[in-house]
């Protein structure tokens, strides 16, 4: 071993083949999974106009869901972390629900509920309001299952935030919302950057709830997860091209936000 | 002007009800031991707190009533809080801690920029303003949180134990900086303490509470002259010898205290009474320590071994397993050269003068 | 011996497994029903994983034939597509026509499933034989609010009610009460035909043959008769 090496302890013989097993795990079927397209297949799905609307859709229903997420789960995630109020900790286990729901299941629950006889869909109906096999159901559909991750991360970095530094601001003449946008967020920005990443990418994939829910139509509610579950139908082997551009998106994106993220800390 | 305050508020098993009145230029310290309200009493004063029932009043204004149902919450109140370990802000640098005030209270990033500035200057931060609290010593945070509570020159500042959790070192800095700003203000401070010696040098008067109780104040001189319970003299660091008048000699008196006899000078004001129960107050820093038996003037001669041995900033404060217990506060020099340390038996000395006797 | 069957087919299946378990105790059949693509890929990585192949349309079995899974098959026998109703028929609709008419939320299979390929062609049937306006394919088309993976969703997004209607197996329609269901005209029809073959690599390959000549048999096809599936259109074997 080189002096440089450090000492292999059992502890750290242990991350390593931890670390090693885990990388094997993720990268392995990927690899595979590329090995199994060709760049002319890779060419034509860049260029199929299913695959262009798919991945537009996917794109703008996980944006938009991302932001009714951080907007609605932002609050929730505080309500959580630091309410006292009756019934706070049955809350806490009702928002994590949709986490252990197969997703089927959780489109079914919305599909029924959203119905024209099922109890929001009858209260909609009056007003015009179709939801099911729409884009609001794609949204609704994400925002449903990947809601949780953002919340629950948030939820977790708010507790970690020592009261007493928010207390210190509020004498030094900061109002609730000044000092939340001063002091709490900027001390949560790795739990929300973290719950966002993790919710953001569960979004992307979503597509048990989905395809149950918003149905799926090219150009409105096919997300890339669905256009990939028709393609095995159809063409097995286009449908490896589809997985291949939805994974390197996914991975692009992921490595996006990190490098982001990086950026920001390091001001 | 200033601070006048009566507080009735309820935390945990303690009741806290007491009234405060801090004069603008004249520190108030705020004495007790721990869980005795001190802390409780300053967050109701900043708003961090509500309080059952009280008032608050200060510099003519009503912060909170609970008759007329008035209670500004803390951001509208012009104070100004140190606490006990800092509390930086973690994610802002020095100069944006000390700025951040500044810049809630939409003061103008130009005035701003000056008043930050001035105020790093002023604690000896300048060098230091873009760290970030991490790499600061316990010292330099404890100064950071003065300058950052001091910048916006409030009407009320609270300091809860600023000196206490500091090393010796950082803490004879710190309490410079304490000291020329308290000298300097203008207006109303009250000082959390449980050291006596932060109030007499720091402070102009001096409330003593005790399980959320006001039970005396006055200047922190005539308190630790005068100390009226043995809670208060233990707080201001004096001996409290509790007996009973034996015997009188004119203006000396022997009074048996467990397995002491101590001749004593009878108070002026408040003399035992013959064969009543009777109190001798000696300051620790007028009893003298010997390794073998003093001959000498001292009257009163006491034989123990050492209990405890306790730093006390520059001094030692050394506590003999005598009945009742006598604490003496000797040099760290004259410890080195006496060689004291826990179990040695030494005899200690003071004159008769020295103790005072009170009914 | 192993039985793959085209998922429109599996309660009858189960039943025709039982009567002819009945009749030949000493072979035991499983069966696996999913969508005829899914059963096709399986086939092609594994050609021995399957005794008897069901398709639900011919092309799939063409596709089988062509890469020698199956050396030849047999018509099975035919389904007949109806327009289903959401209930309480919330669109009105009274014919396959009705589904061009504007407003109205249709469901259809994809087209990569079979269900979805004949439910086009009876629009665009409907259309040359004059049962429907000119123009009225596009337009039913226009009216596509999803296109499901398979006939069992499109029954239940119309169960649902959130869709007006959906267009599916007749088979399917009398297996599912909560809903409604639109004949369509026999000249609407496209032929559907549900081929059945022994696979060139089976591993029970008597016990295969006894099983689709019970099919073909005339109990067999009293049983599919009985549960809504038609006679198929041409009884000539594809060679």
């Amino acid at each position: 071993m080189s002096a440089r090496m450090p000492r292999l302890t059992p502890v750290r013989a242990v991350v390593a083949a931890a670390c090693a097993l885990a990388a094997a795990f993720v990268t392995l079927p990927l690899i595979v999974l590329i090995t199994h397209t060709s760049p002319s297949a890779l060419l034509d799905a860049a260029h199929d106009p299913v695959v262009l609307d798919a991945l537009r859709v996917s794109l703008v229903t996980t944006a938009i869901s991302l932001g009714i997420v951080v907007l609605v789960g932002t609050p929730l995630a505080t309500a959580l972390a630091r309410g006292r109020f009756p019934g706070r900790t049955l809350l806490d286990a009702l928002v994590g629900l949709p986490l252990v729901l197969p997703p089927v299941v959780a489109g079914l629950a919305l599909l029924l509920a959203f119905s024209p006889t099922g109890p929001l869909g009858s209260a909609l109906s009056p007003l015009g309001v179709r939801v099911p096999l729409t884009e609001a159901a794609v949204v609704l559909a994400q925002c449903f299952v990947a809601g949780p991750f953002y919340v629950y991360a948030v939820s977790a970095g708010l507790i970690a935030v020592d009261p007493a530094v928010e207390e210190m601001a509020t004498t030094l003449r900061a109002g609730p919302w000044h000092v939340f946008r001063t002091v709490t967020l900027p001390l949560i920005r790795p739990a929300v950057a973290y719950g966002a990443v993790l919710s953001g990418a569960r979004a992307l994939g979503e597509f048990g709830a989905t395809i149950t829910v918003a149905g799926n139509l090219q150009g409105r509610t096919q997300t890339m997860p669905t256009a990939i579950y028709i393609a095995f139908e159809r063409d097995p082997e286009g449908a490896v091209a589809l997985a291949v551009i939805l994974a390197v998106v996914s991975f692009v994106l992921l490595l996006g936000v990190r490098g982001l993220h990086l950026a920001r800390a390091a001001i | 002007m200033g601070l006048v305050a009566t507080v009735a508020a309820r935390a945990g098993e303690l009741q806290l009800d007491a009234a405060l009145t801090a004069e603008g230029g004249r520190p108030v310290a705020l004495i007790g031991a721990n869980a005795a309200g001190k802390t409780t009493l300053l967050r109701c004063l900043a708003g961090l707190q509500r309080p059952d029932r009280g008032r608050i009043q200060v510099d003519g204004e009503v912060w909170f009533d609970s008759d007329s149902r008035v209670d500004r919450p803390a951001h509208r109140r012009d104070v100004g809080v140190v606490p006990q370990h800092g509390v930086l802000f973690p994610h802002l640098d020095v100069a944006g801690n000390v700025a951040y005030g500044l810049r809630a209270s939409r003061t103008s990033r130009q005035e701003a920029r000056r008043r930050t500035a001035a105020a790093l200057e002023r604690f000896g931060l300048a060098h230091l303003a873009q760290r970030t609290p991490e790499a600061l010593s316990g010292g330099e945070r404890q100064r950071v949180a003065l300058a950052r509570a001091t910048v916006l020159e409030p009407a009320l500042l609270l300091l809860d134990e600023p000196l206490s959790a500091l090393d010796a070192a950082s803490r004879a800095a710190v309490r410079t900086s304490l000291r020329e700003l308290l000298g300097e203000r203008r207006a109303a401070t009250v000082l959390v303490t449980h050291d006596a010696r932060d109030a007499l040098e720091l402070a102009a008067h001096a409330v003593v509470l005790e399980a959320g109780q006001v039970v005396q104040e006055g200047p922190p001189a005539e308190l630790a002259q005068r100390p009226r319970s043995a809670p208060v003299a233990a707080l201001m660091g004096q001996n409290w010898l509790a007996g009973t008048a034996a015997a009188r000699d004119g203006d000396l008196w022997t009074v048996e205290a467990g397995e002491l006899r101590i001749l004593a000078v009878g108070d002026a004001q408040e003399p035992p009474h013959l064969g009543e129960r009777a109190y001798v107050l000696v300051d620790p820093r007028d009893v003298t320590l010997h390794r073998e038996h003093p001959e000498g003037s001292a009257q009163n001669v006491v034989h123990a071994a050492v209990a405890s041995v306790v730093d006390a900033g520059g001094a030692l404060r050394v506590t003999l397993d005598s009945v009742p217990a006598l604490v003496v506060e000797i040099t760290t020099r004259a410890a080195a050269q006496l060689g004291v340390s826990t179990g040695c038996r030494l005899y200690a000395s003071f004159k008769a003068t020295a103790a005072r006797a009170f009914a | 011996m192993i039985l793959f069957a085209a998922a429109s087919t599996a309660k009858v299946m189960a039943q025709e497994i039982a009567a002819f378990e009945k009749q030949k105790p000493s072979i035991h059949v499983t069966g696996d029903y999913e969508g005829t693509q899914a059963l096709l890929t399986k086939l092609q990585a594994d050609p021995s994983i399957a005794d008897v192949f069901v398709s639900a349309d011919s092309a799939h079995m063409a596709t089988a034939v062509s890469k020698g899974i199956v050396a030849s098959s047999r018509d099975m026998a035919g389904n007949r597509l109806v327009v289903a109703l959401a209930p309480g028929n919330p669109g009105r609709i009274a014919s396959l026509a009705d589904l061009g008419r504007s407003g109205v939320h249709l469901v259809l299979a994809d087209t990569s499933v079979p269900a979805g390929k004949y439910a086009e062609q009876a629009l665009k049937l409907a259309e040359t034989s004059g049962d429907a306006a000119k123009g009225f394919s596009a337009a039913a088309l226009g009216n596509v609010v999803s296109r499901e993976t398979d006939v069992e969703a499109v029954v239940s997004k119309v169960a649902a009610g959130v869709a007006d209607a959906g267009i599916v197996y007749a088979t399917d329609a009398m297996a599912d009460h909560r809903i409604g269901s639109v004949d369509i005209a026999a000249r609407d029809q496209p032929p559907t035909v549900y081929p059945v073959a022994v696979t060139s690599h089976a591993r029970a390959p008597v016990g295969a043959g006894a099983f689709v000549a019970f099919l073909l048999s005339s109990e067999g096809q009293r049983i599919l008769h009985d549960a809504g599936f038609t006679a198929p259109p041409s009884t000539t074997a594809s060679p």
